[in-house]
This record gives C-alpha cells, structure tokens and sequence, in this order.
C-alpha cells in the first residue's frame, strides 16, 4: 500500500473499503495542500474535485454584495468537502476557504464518476456514504436556523 | 446610576431564614455582553464567606420588583465574593444591569442540587454549553481545574450565536491555552475574521477526546440544544446515568414549597436543576410540561 492509499485508508469518511476499491479510488486521488486564506473553489466554478480532509480548517462561505463573506459551517480533520454542489450543471453552490494550512485528498470528479460508473459495489457505497453525511449536515444546518443557544 | 430602592433602604434586615434575603453589596459590575452582565458581591453582614457548590443558584431580591433565580458563576474555592452573571430580559433582571458599584440587593440560598463533580472523579469530563449556560457550568470549570488530577480528559464544547455573544471570552482563551484541558468554540454565524468553527455543538462532541463508558457528561443551554446534545452523547455511548442537565423552571420560593417549578415528580428548585438524565429522563422530551 502507497502513501496515497494509506492517507485514503486513514480517512474516515473511507473507513471499511476494502483495499480493492482504496486502489480504485487512489486512481482519482492526490495529496492537496491549501495555505492559510487560499481559496479552494468559489460559488458557480465547474466542480473539478471533491476533497477528503486531512488536516486544517476550512470555511464553507456565502459572498454577500457589499458585506462580503459569511461563514455557513467550517469543517476539520475527517470531513468530507464537496457536498454542495448543483447536479446536473456540476458547479459549486458556495466558496470554500481554507482557513489555516489545509491539507486533503482531491478526488478528481471526472474520474470519480468513471471509476464509480464502472464499479457499482463501490458507487453504491460510497453513496450511501454520502447521502449519510449529507442529511447529518443538513440536520446540523436546520439545527443553526432555530436559534439553538437562544433562551 | 443606582435604582432608586435599594435593600439599604428597603430596611430589611439580615435574617438566615431560608426564606427572608441577606443584604449583599455590589463590588464590582462588569459588563459581558450587550445585555449580560456579572455582579460581584461580598456579604454586607453577617458571615463573610458564601460557600456553595457548583450548580447552586441564588435568589436575587430587587426591593419592590421581586426576585430572580440566578446560576451561581464564581469560583466556589473563593467563597468571600458570590458571582453572579445575569441576562437582562425581565423587570428584576433589568434593575439589576443598573446595579453598580456600592449598591445593595437581596440575596437567598444557595439553593438546588449540584452538579456532579465528585461523582466525575476519576472519569473523563466532557462539558457541552450553549448560549449563557457556561454561566452556570463555569464553577464547575474552576473546581475540575483546582483539581485537575482528580479527572481524566477534560474538554469543553462551547457554542454561541455569534463570536460577539460569546461569554467570558477571555478565560476561554485561557482555558485553551492550558495543556491539561481542550476547548472546542463554534458559532452559528460569523464572518471571515472568525478564526473558531461554524455549526452547532452537537456536530463537535463526536471530535472531542472521551471514553464513553468512562464519561460524566455536563450539558447546560436552551432546552433544544440540550435535548439534541443528549441524543448525540447517547449515540456515542454515553450512558444516560452519566449524562447531567441543568432544567430551568419558574423557580419561585427556591425550597421546594410554591409548587411553580413543580416537572412530573420533582421540584426544580429543590430536587434539581441539575438532574442525571436517567432521573429526568420521562419528563425532560414531554412537550406539555
């Protein structure tokens, strides 16, 4: 196993696939690093990547006209970045900014989507995967509307 | 500017009677927040020391307006001076925000049951608060930390609004300085200046370091980030038995006789606020009460 498999073996959202299919992904997939304030894809780019996180900190942000960004959620170490993006059109909803050094797996999309296509057991898998933790995000977005820490 | 009635001329006099207020004199007012703010107070007779435990709260006598049932927030190793830290949202709590240095007011208790920090000896010591409910859980801050040796893991999950609605922010910083102690911060808003995390609590406590099995679980904060904290530490194996919140109720006479914070069997007041989650359990998810 690669250094490149190993970092995709340590990833959470990874956990449990086999080494098969840690191979078929590590096709797709190459180390990425983010400086501080980098920004790693802004709203209406094309969706290039989908990145496992490694190591830092990265905000999730809206760009308001004349106020500029607000953060909507940040995500560490273990998160996955790339749930928002719109389907068919496969351009980014939102920025993402790294906010410190920032290290992770860019899958490339293009070759993700073949890689999956081809390979249903791991498409399967991985989508379930995906729809997991987007409902926990969208919970987590609902909980943030009902004012939680308001008395 | 003082409020016109005081406890210093209200004539009320210094009485241990659960029931009747000690008069207690403002040493220092400091503001926290737009509408939070901390009194500090020292007894004006009788027994210079104010001992009580983490958790406890008091009564606080507004000559006139009434009373208001406030956390205790200091230091319960440095009983001289009681700590109070207060939100501005009704007649007595806004009276108080005019309180200022010299100034005297009622106090009764402490009251309620406490929270658990001697049955977390020896356990990991995982604290998850919400808005103002650092407040309350602060005490139990300064006690793990006085007696760091006697507990295992000691992390802090803290959210708030905003980075401005965040309470004491300067021990926060000291606090996660510490070596011997790990402290998560999010908000649910901020802009890019914000350097902590954005989301909610309960997406944190997964990230911090417990045993489960070996865990004594603290949540204080609105009732819709405790209920959904307490289903995220049962999913992670936290045994309700070791999972603690803190009920607010409309807490009246404080010794469990009125009958206002009355919640299935209990009496805030008396028998909590602090209850394990396995006591409160039935009564805590009941949307009628």
């Amino acid at each position: 196993m690669d250094n490149l498999e190993q970092s995709l073996a340590a990833h959470p959202f990874l956990a449990g696939l086999t080494s098969q299919q840690l191979q078929l992904l590590a096709e797709c997939a190459s180390l990425v690093n983010f400086r501080a304030n980098q920004v790693i894809f802004a709203e209406g780019e094309e969706v290039k990547a989908l990145y496992l996180l490694r190591f830092g900190r990265v905000a999730v942000e809206v760009h308001r006209t004349r106020r500029g960004p607000k953060t909507i959620y940040t995500l560490g170490e273990g998160d996955f970045l790339g749930l928002f993006w719109s389907g068919e059109e496969g351009k980014w909803f939102f920025d993402a900014r790294a906010m410190e050094l920032t290290r992770a797996i860019a899958l490339n999309f293009d070759c993700l989507r073949r890689v999956l296509d081809n390979n249903p057991d791991l498409g399967y898998e991985l989508l379930k995967r995906f729809v997991r933790m987007q409902a926990q995000k969208i919970k987590i977005l609902k909980l943030q509307l009902v004012d939680f820490y308001g008395s | 500017m003082a409020p016109e009635t005081t406890l210093a001329s209200s004539g009320l006099s210094v009485c241990h009677h659960p029931m009747l207020p000690r008069p207690f004199r403002v040493v220092r007012h400091r503001r926290e927040l737009r509408d939070t703010f901390t009194l500090i107070l020292e007894p004006q007779d009788g027994p210079p020391e104010f001992p009580f435990l983490p958790g406890q709260f008091n009564m606080l006598y507004h000559p006139g307006a009434g009373e208001v049932p406030i956390s205790i927030s200091g230091d319960p190793g440095r009983p001289r001076h009681l700590v109070h830290t207060i939100r501005a949202v009704g007649n007595v709590t806004r009276l108080l925000q005019r309180y200022q240095a010299g100034d005297v007011l009622g106090v009764r208790g402490p009251f309620g049951a406490p929270w658990p920090v001697a049955e977390a000896v020896d356990r990991d010591v995982l604290i998850v608060v919400g808005g103002l409910g650092l407040a309350p859980l602060r005490p139990v801050i300064y006690h793990v930390l006085r007696h760091r040796q006697d507990y295992g893991n000691v992390e802090i999950i803290y959210g708030a609004r905003s980075p401005r609605d965040l309470l004491f922010r300067r021990e926060l910083e000291q606090w996660r300085g510490r070596f011997d102690l790990r402290v998560h911060v999010t908000v649910d808003s901020a802009g890019p200046e914000w350097r902590g995390g954005v989301g909610v609590v309960t997406n944190l406590i997964g990230r911090a370091r417990f045993d489960p099995p070996q865990t004594t679980a603290l949540v204080c904060g609105p009732g819709v980030m405790m209920r959904f904290s307490v289903q995220e530490l049962r999913r992670l194996g936290v045994q309700p038995r070791d999972i603690y919140v803190s009920m607010e109720r409309n807490m009246q006479c404080g010794i469990g006789l009125c009958g206002h914070c009355q919640l299935g069997p209990f009496f805030v007041c008396k028998d909590g606020p602090v209850f394990s989650f396995d006591r409160i359990s039935p009564w805590f998810e009941l949307r009628e009460v």
